[in-house]
């Protein structure tokens, strides 16, 4: 007898709430949002070598260094998301400063890039290239060369920097 | 005697229950007695897609403007309860690693003042809240409850006309629209892609 009332119990306190839930089951209507992103890996940018130019020679009006034959040239390799397109800026002139005086030289760079590590078929690059992409393996090499006219320039030593972007497009 | 008494607490139990029962049928509910009221979820923007963020580049946030957008075609002056759920955290394939897991700003909005476009509906929302979903905390519900088209700040109308015989439901529909949108964050997170759904269901109260 007990058990039967508490099945009477159990039927009647909980009867309404499966109810509520039966009805409620049939009239609920659903969607899907898809939710997704992409995480590229960040640009790096690594010198390998930096320019040199070298000894002058005597009478010696104007260094040239060639980015796609010179081994003077500055070699950097950027790294990146492979198969992926890329930006790539530099400024074209820059200063270079005397280090012990207040005489300057005007450099001017010419820089080469190739998505294989060859220098010798690598290609002159735009000041402003959007055209070019990371290899299979996320790679792509640059090799930094210029001119600066030396015919004036005072004895010393002259420094300066070179500037270089790298964006995803 | 002992069984008497125990007849006694019985009855007082199911007499209880039948209290309850009877409490239950208090509500007019209108969702609840007529399975004639349908509505329909239409996904007029199915995905929210972040598009392509640099590792360690900080936040990317997708606006309103360039939410995820659910169109609810339901009868105007009933009730809807929508639960809003990420059911799994945001991962990319074969990690669930915190490193692997995207820090999620899910949002939420409704429109429901009777627009007939999502453009328009999106200049005026009333929003439901947001959730951060990340490795410490993977899954997370955003809950609301609105009427299909908005009283505004009107008093309640007279109760609507039940539903009988020749009676056009169809013309008691409106529209009312869901945003989801939100944000990420890319630092300390491995390259890939990464996935995750959010099921949304709808039912009338």
């Amino acid at each position: 007898m007990r058990y039967i009332l508490l099945a009477v119990f159990f039927f009647y306190t909980t009867s309404p709430l499966l109810l509520a839930q039966n009805q409620r089951d049939k009239h609920v209507f659903s969607a899907s949002i898809d939710v997704r992103a992409t995480i590229i890996p960040s640009i790096e940018l690594i010198t390998v070598n930096s320019m040199t130019f070298g000894n002058l020679q005597p009478g010696q009006k104007e260094i040239y260094v060639n980015p796609i034959n010179s081994l003077n040239a500055g070699f950097m390799i950027a790294v990146g998301m492979p198969e992926t397109e890329f930006r790539l800026l530099y400024l074209p002139e820059r200063e270079l400063t005397q280090t012990n005086g207040n005489n300057t030289l005007t450099f001017k760079y010419e820089i080469s890039g190739n998505s294989e590590e060859n220098q010798s078929t690598s290609e002159l690059l735009e000041l402003d290239n959007r055209n070019i992409k990371f290899n299979e393996e996320g790679r792509y090499y640059v090799w930094i060369g210029g001119r600066v006219n030396i015919e004036n320039a005072q004895p010393g030593n002259y420094e300066g920097d070179f500037t270089i972007e790298i964006d995803y497009i | 005697m002992i069984l008497t008494k125990l007849y006694i607490k019985s009855f007082l139990i199911v007499f209880v229950s039948f209290l309850s029962v009877n409490g239950q049928t208090q509500e007019i509910d209108f969702g609840q007695y007529s399975s004639r009221y349908t509505i329909s979820p239409i996904l007029v923007q199915p995905n929210l897609d972040f598009g392509t963020i640099a590792q360690n580049q900080g936040v990317k946030e997708r606006g309103i403007d360039e939410a995820a957008i659910i169109k609810l075609e339901g009868i105007q002056y009933l009730d809807v309860l929508i639960d809003i759920e990420l059911l799994s955290p945001f991962e990319t394939d074969g990690c669930s690693d915190e490193e692997c897991t995207l820090p999620f700003i899910l949002k939420a909005a409704y429109s429901n003042f009777g627009d007939d476009n999502e453009i328009s509906a999106q200049n005026k929302v009333v929003h439901i809240g947001e959730m951060s979903i990340d490795h410490s905390q993977q899954t997370g519900v955003l809950s609301t409850q609105f009427q299909i088209l908005s009283r505004t700040s009107a008093p309640p109308g007279p109760p609507p006309t039940p539903y009988h015989e020749g009676y056009d439901l169809e013309a008691q529909k409106k529209s009312a629209y869901l945003f989801l949108y939100g944000a990420i964050n890319a630092n300390g997170i491995i390259s890939g892609g990464y996935s995750a759904d959010i099921q949304v269901t709808v039912y009338y109260d």
